[in-house]
């Protein structure tokens, strides 16, 4: 905030009300009171350190340990084995080419189709009354547990009573695709699910955005006889570049960890068909009990993270379109 | 309004469109498309929750071949069977609202002061602090799940209701004061240096201004409620009682423990586990909406 804020902020209040000099439990209340805005911001910070920050750094030392499931305290140092290991197995890269699959398909298609949403909902054209009613329609999927999506999406597509292939059939599709039962419709499936849900939140932030840009800017392109698409090609599209920029990176970080509804839905089967680097590791973790073996994914996965974030701001130039 | 005034404005409109459709037959052909679009996507995202809660008014046994959209005969069945065979009116609806309960109340009472903290005052390192505490979100939750798990099995806290609830604030807070931080930007502070100028102290000051940014803290409520409601990998990790489970947990157990999926029955189930956040969807969507607005992850 602005710098002229010094009345809250300075630590000038030695004397008490009226220059009358202060008894001990008011000098006391007054010390805490100064340093208000530091005790404010503690417990956030206590919060973020204690369960997010040091157990992140715990992970990273017990990927070099071998661990027991029956003894957690029987510890072995190993160094980078558990990375040595998971580097040369080729089921891990059958993991990572899913996993790329998935994130790369549902990061794409859950930001362009968020962003249509929000343009198409933007401005009013429709009335506020339906524009409302398509919104919350729209918002539904967010509100929803993964165990419910996971659900109702195997609902939607189970290849006998699915609605989804009842609709094929409909439009002429004698065989339609088994989804989940099938090696190579299972990924789609799980995408569609992801994609589903992952929507409402690409829509929500690029309303934000949406708003950031002015009126006139409109009006200047209205004025100048641009038509509608133009103008959402040449205004609407690049002002909202850097949301789009912020909406990929953090959308991608999401779907990286997302493995709640695939668990529910397929397990990652059929045939490890769907499973994703999260999956693995959660599995590796609470089936197989190899939490250093996990942990050391884990931090592979972090990894993935931030060189992601990397390459975005790289092809986007730079962290100043971001921030 | 009468049936006939709202066929007067129905024709109206129909009249309204018509003409404009003649007058600039390609902005007509663009809304067209458009509103299309819209429709198609209300399908696709409202489609498979319906399809699931409209199968738990099927009578048992009636979801087969051809899926109907619209049952043909209300039945409540299996609804009367969720609630009498299994715990989900009861137990589990308990235990999901301690936790979404204690995990607003967390959330609030942290996130509250060290968003007006970052709003007014002048920290040291302020803009490092901010950033910080959304970058601590890039860490995969996944990575901290072991060592979390390691911890409170050591404290003796694994399967208590107390860590699902705190885990899952600790999910919510960062996002949440940066949302009260910026509702707060908005918030003039000509009431605050009156108190101040007054001789109220900071701590006076603050509680003064506080009750002006309930629509933020609403949204903020709203927003810790729902992401502690939906959790499932939290609850199903670090509980393994029964008696604990909340309703996602609940849900997933219950599937697949019988193997064989009853859609009536895991509709009802699923509808029930739903219906506290579709009421408060509903109800308070606009103000969701707009407390997000403008705020989420931009200073």
């Amino acid at each position: 905030m602005s710098d002229d804020q010094s009345y809250l902020s300075t630590l000038d209040d030695i004397a008490g009300p009226e220059g009358q000099p202060m008894s001990r439990s008011e000098r006391l209340y007054e010390a805490v009171d100064s340093r208000l805005p530091y005790i404010m911001i503690a417990p956030v910070f206590l919060m973020v350190i204690g369960l997010i920050l040091y157990p992140a750094v715990w992970a990273f030392k017990l990927s070099l340990y071998e661990t027991q499931i029956v003894n957690l305290d029987d510890q072995t140092f190993v160094g980078l084995q558990h990375y040595v290991d998971i580097l040369t197995d080729p089921f891990f890269y059958k993991i990572m080419k899913n996993s790329a699959v998935f994130v790369g398909a549902s990061v794409i298609g859950q930001v362009a189709i968020g962003t249509a949403l929000a343009i198409l909902l933007d401005r009013s054209w429709l009335g506020d009354r339906i524009a409302r009613f398509f919104r919350a329609s729209y918002i539904l999927p967010w509100a929803t547990t993964a165990v419910i999506v996971g659900y109702s999406w195997t609902f939607m597509l189970n290849p006998r009573v699915g609605l989804v292939n009842e609709f094929l059939r409909f439009l002429g599709w004698a065989n339609p695709p088994a989804w989940i039962n099938s090696l190579e419709w299972a990924m789609a499936g799980v995408v569609i699910m992801n994609i589903w849900r992952g929507t409402p939140f690409s829509l929500i932030f690029q309303t934000s955005g949406l708003q950031s840009i002015q009126e006139t800017l409109y009006e200047a392109a209205n004025v100048g006889g641009a038509s509608t698409l133009q103008t959402v090609r040449h205004v609407t599209l690049p002002l909202l570049r850097p949301f789009i920029l912020m909406n990929l990176i953090l959308v991608t970080l999401f779907t990286f960890n997302v493995f709640g509804m695939i668990l529910v839905m397929t397990g990652g089967g059929p045939l490890n068909a769907t499973n994703v680097l999260a999956l693995y590791m959660y599995e590796m973790a609470f089936d197989l009990g190899n939490f250093g073996k996990a942990s050391a994914l884990a931090v592979l996965l972090f990894g993935f993270n931030v060189l992601t974030v990397a390459f975005y701001l790289k092809a986007f130039g730079g962290i100043k379109q971001a921030v | 309004m009468s049936v006939r005034d709202q066929l007067v404005r129905w024709r109206y409109h129909w009249h309204n469109a018509t003409r404009f459709a003649r007058d600039h037959p390609h902005s007509a052909l663009v809304r067209l498309s458009g509103l299309g679009i819209m429709v198609f996507a209300a399908i696709y995202f409202v489609l498979p929750l319906y399809w699931l809660f409209s199968a738990a008014f099927k009578a048992p046994r009636t979801i087969d071949y051809p899926p109907s959209l619209i049952p043909e005969a209300i039945s409540f069945e299996n609804f009367v069977t969720i609630a009498t065979e299994t715990q989900f009116v009861g137990q589990y609806m308990i235990n999901s609202v301690l936790v979404s309960t204690g995990a607003v109340v967390i959330v609030l009472v942290l996130a509250t002061p060290a968003g007006y903290a970052f709003s007014r005052y002048d920290i040291k390192y302020k803009q490092y602090l901010m950033v910080a505490i959304l970058f601590v979100q890039m860490i995969p939750f996944l990575a901290m799940i072991i060592p979390l798990y390691r911890i409170f099995s050591v404290v003796g806290l694994l399967d208590t209701l107390f860590v699902i609830t705190l885990l899952s604030a600790a999910n919510t807070t960062p996002v949440a004061t940066w949302l009260i931080k910026g509702y707060f930007d908005t918030v003039p502070d000509g009431l605050e240096e009156a108190a101040r100028v007054g001789g109220a102290s900071r701590f006076q000051a603050f509680r003064v201004i506080v009750p002006l940014a309930k629509p933020a803290l609403g949204a903020v409520a709203l927003y810790a409620f729902v992401g502690a409601w939906n959790q499932f990998i939290i609850p199903l990790t670090f509980i393994s009682s029964q008696s604990k489970w909340v309703f996602p947990v609940a849900l997933y157990e219950f599937i697949s423990l019988r193997g064989v999926v009853n859609w009536g029955l895991l509709g009802a189930a699923s509808l029930i586990a739903m219906l506290p956040v579709l009421v408060l969807f509903v109800v308070f969507q606009r103000q969701f909406v707009a407390g997000l607005k403008g705020t989420e992850f931009k200073g």
